[in-house]
């Protein structure tokens, strides 16, 4: 890249320009605004107009209330028939079966409903809705002002893009504290090699003894938040054999219950859209489809093209996918997607090639063998605590790092936990009592999608609710949900009830995340809450 | 192009940007570790020098990097941020070593791409060419694809260059318009070498468009000064000399002057010029040795052969690949050592073509 020579003449046989020196390379990663961090969708609040609310919401970058004009922001939308109870065994062949009807479902071609959002220099917000039963929008509106969009039939869609508070509340030092991640700990290299991402070290509920590279340092009470350390000069890993006790015999919870996105921000485009615009059958379509995804615009479509240049979108090594084949994504390219909350922190590993929207079905064998390792560093702390778990960890008395690397070896260890039904606390999601199948770990995550159940509220994970506590419900999936706590059987909120942390032998004593947002919720669209 | 040039628009906002961060890194006493007080610095200072194009940016940059370094503080960043620089200035041993202390260099992606650079420096494109394909084999970038791209440019595939070329735009975003520019720099240097300067200049248009910095000023003053645009030419090397300072900038507008008729001005810019090659070699040995040696040429007196020869002998004894090669063989032939130079020039010809050869197989 440094040497370059011309026959011609002898001139300019420099070359100071390395690539590289033209890639930015700040010491702190600069938040992207193409950084997606949730995706939410519950049916509206009024029974007389059936409506389904999504929203997609994103880092707060230029700043909260002003977009990046290079950024586009879809929602891809697919109404469909709610399934039945699970056809196929609860084995390796079933598993494989339902994995091979997602695939088939997704890659057929039905109907497909799309939004996109963007902002101009102006900041004015172009919306585009297509594929939809009730036909295509093409409109503007203002930003951070709720708009009302009339559709060919003269129903009403609800629109917000701008900025509001991030409805995501959450301890996410004690997530990272609980999978080892150097990144929020050390300074790593910035192209750091995946131990350092995740070391290999038990990933764990519950401090290990003498794990002094992620314990909490009261000496350092701000470190993971604020504060990193510099990297140790030897390999972090752990010998010990046991979970760390305080002087009274309390274990140490990794998580501290406290809310580490208070007070700040996000983007989001919020819409309430009228189920009977999403789809001509409204009865039977109760179930609505939606993942999100941000595309940044490409450098070359912001220049004028070389007259004689063979078409940019022609170029040799790219493959003729949808993003190509669509008049206004081939000038874009697709940087991140969301749906399921932790279907990418935990499960994707925020690898980049696996971004690849809701048809995930190809990432069904990495999926069991990363339930397995997690599950061998979730389950036994979950035991230790008293707790039954799902994950069958042949009785470890403390959590172990295991690396699968096949999937028949690791499907036995994660069966239980990725069939079992997910209880609810209560019927409450289920306003009309009607005969909607639990769902299951498998389901929720294969496809990635936000699977927003129109006949009921919408709570997790029957689509996704502001004020649930999702981080808290994901860890529930390693709870047996067969088996009883406190005489009552477990379920997805058993994880938030401050009495069993109460009485089991663990500081603190709280939950593992906040129960609320630092900001009340809305009432009425957009239903997020205004921004700090 | 004539008129004033304004070289600070394109990047004075990111200039800003990086005084503003490095101001912070000063001031903040909290939750910095010395090691990462010392990365920003130093990440921030070769960013600042990227940016300027100035070598007073890049000696801070390395001065920085080497008193870290030098007081016992242990990072990848820093060690590849020095490498950098070396590479930056043509030292490829120096810099093989500060990689070579890596700990995580084996899996680096930014040290292995470095490597490919140091290895194409050695003169062993093909080895090149396969890190590079196992780096996209890794993951798909911008990068490296311009690393390959490099590889078959300086083998003479001019084609299979500009279509390597061609997909690392593909793959750049918004948000690296510097990086698209520089890319057509390239591409404009290929469709020149193609003897196409009309397409040269398109792409250089578009340079301009995606980024008007110090690298697209300077191409488009070569290509000026080669088509006889002298007024043009000599605007944008003002330019640079007033913005960067550098002695290849200097040696530019000495050679706009010379093309102009303007004998007493070329010779003082070009009287700088040598200066500035002087003072650069005594930190960087090789970083401006090529330009050095062809200033030696241009003058042409039995003095100046003598030192182009030894500086040409020294670049390629340092980075034995073809372009020092051949600035070699030209040299020798300048020095009347024709026989010398014919082997020399048959040599890098058979090895052009075994590399390419070699290329096709894979």
């Amino acid at each position: 890249m440094q040497c370059e020579w011309r026959p011609a003449t002898l001139r300019d046989m420099a070359d100071h320009n390395d690539p590289n020196s033209v890639n930015s390379i700040f010491a702190d990663i600069d938040p992207s605004p193409a950084d997606l961090y949730d995706m939410f969708g519950f049916p509206g609040p009024d029974p007389a107009h059936e409506t389904v609310v999504v929203a997609s919401t994103f880092a707060s970058v230029p700043q909260a209330g002003e977009l990046d004009p290079d950024l586009l922001y879809r929602m891809v939308v697919r109404p469909r028939r709610r399934a039945g109870s699970w056809p196929h065994g609860f084995d390796l062949d079933g598993m494989i079966r339902y994995v091979d009807g997602v695939r088939r479902r997704l890659t057929s071609p039905q109907q497909t409903g799309d939004i996109r959002a963007w902002v101009d220099n102006q900041q004015t917000a172009h919306l585009t809705l297509t594929g939809f039963a009730g036909g295509d929008l093409s409109e503007t509106v203002r930003t951070n002002t709720v708009s009302s969009l009339r559709t060919p039939d003269g129903e009403t869609i609800r629109v917000y893009v701008g900025g509001r508070d991030d409805a995501f509340f959450n301890d996410l030092p004690g997530f990272f504290r609980s999978i080892n991640y150097a990144p929020q700990y050390y300074h790593v290299p910035h192209d750091s090699p995946a131990e350092l991402r995740e070391v290999p070290i038990p990933k764990t509920l519950l401090e290990l003894e003498g794990n002094t590279y992620f314990n909490y340092d009261p000496a350092q009470p701000e470190w993971g938040h604020s504060e990193k350390r510099d990297l140790p000069s030897e390999p972090m890993t752990w010998t010990g054999d046991r979970f760390a006790k305080d002087a009274d015999g309390n274990y140490r919870l990794v998580y501290s219950g406290k809310d580490a996105q208070a007070g700040k921000n996000v983007n989001c485009v919020v819409l309430e859209i009228p189920l009977g615009y999403l789809t001509h059958d409204p009865d039977q379509d109760r179930v609505v489809d939606v993942w999100a995804e941000s595309w940044v615009r490409r450098a070359v479509g912001k220049v004028p093209l070389v007259p004689d240049d063979p078409l940019w979108t022609e170029q040799p090594l790219a493959a003729l996918g949808e993003a190509e084949r669509d008049p206004q994504l081939r000038h874009y390219k697709r940087v991140d997607t969301t749906a399921q909350p932790f279907a990418d922190a935990a499960l994707n590993e925020r690898e980049d090639s696996r971004q690849v929207g809701g048809a995930n079905f190809m990432l069904a064998p990495h999926f069991i063998k990363r339930l397995a390792h997690l599950g061998w560093g979730f389950g036994p702390s979950i035991t230790a605590l008293g707790l039954p778990s799902s994950f069958d960890h042949d009785n470890a008395p403390v959590s172990v790092h295991k690396v699968y690397r096949s999937v028949s070896s690791a499907f036995p260890r994660v069966r239980k936990l990725i069939f079992q039904e997910l209880r609810m606390p209560d019927d409450s999601w289920n306003p009309h009592k009607l005969d909607i199948p639990l769902r299951r770990p498998v389901e929720i995550f294969i496809p990635n999608v936000c699977a927003i159940d129109m006949d009921t509220t919408g709570t997790w994970p029957f689509g996704r609710r502001l004020e649930d506590q999702v981080a808290t419900r994901f860890l529930s999936i390693f709870l047996d949900m067969e088996a009883r706590v406190a005489g009552g059987p477990c379920h997805i909120e058993t994880l938030n009830d401050q009495s069993l942390w109460d009485s089991a032998p663990v500081v603190p004593k709280t939950p593992p995340n906040p129960l609320r947002n630092d900001k009340e919720f809305l009432t009425d669209f957009p239903y997020l809450a205004p921004p700090w | 192009m004539t008129g004033v040039v304004d070289l600070s628009a394109a990047t004075r906002e990111r200039v800003e940007r990086v005084e503003a961060l490095l101001d912070a890194v000063r001031h903040r006493t909290a939750g910095l570790t010395p090691t990462d007080a010392a990365v920003r610095t130093v990440l921030l200072s070769y960013e600042r020098a990227a940016l300027s194009g100035r070598d007073d940016d890049v000696r801070a940059a390395q001065d920085a990097a080497e008193a870290a370094l030098g007081r016992g503080l242990v990072s990848d960043d820093l060690l590849t941020a020095l490498a950098r620089i070396h590479l930056d200035g043509h030292d490829v041993r120096t810099a093989a070593e500060l990689l070579d202390r890596c700990r995580f260099g084996a899996t680096s992606t930014s040290v292995r791409e470095m490597r490919a650079t140091i290895l194409l420096q050695r003169g062993e494109a093909v080895a090149a060419a396969e890190l590079l394909r196992t780096l996209l084999t890794d993951e798909r970038s911008w990068q490296h694809l311009a690393g390959l791209a490099a590889v078959y440019e300086e083998l003479g595939d001019l084609r299979t260059a500009d279509e390597l070329y061609r997909s690392a735009e593909y793959d750049l975003d918004a948000k690296q318009l510097p990086a698209l520019a520089w890319v057509e720099v390239r591409r404009a240097r290929l469709s020149r070498r193609a003897g196409d300067p009309v397409g040269a200049w398109a792409h250089l248009r578009r340079a301009r468009d995606a980024s008007f910095d110090w690298r697209v000023a300077a191409e488009c003053a070569r290509c000026g000064l080669e088509d006889g645009d002298l007024a043009g030419a000599a605007a944008l090397a003002e330019a640079l000399v007033a913005h960067t300072g550098r002695p290849d900038h200097e040696h530019l507008l000495a050679d706009v002057r010379a093309a102009a008729g303007d004998r007493e001005s070329a010779a003082r810019h070009r009287d700088a010029a040598l200066r500035g090659y002087r003072a650069a070699a005594r930190r960087w040995p090789w970083r401006y040795a090529h330009h050095h040696v062809e200033l030696h040429l241009t003058a042409g007196t039995p003095a100046d052969l003598a030192e182009a020869l030894r500086l040409a002998e020294g670049d390629y004894h340092a980075r034995p690949h073809g372009a020092t090669g051949r600035l070699l063989v030209a040299v020798l032939g300048a020095c009347g050592q024709r026989e010398r130079a014919d082997r020399l020039a048959a040599g890098l010809e058979e090895e052009r073509r075994r590399a390419l050869a070699a290329l096709d197989r894979r």
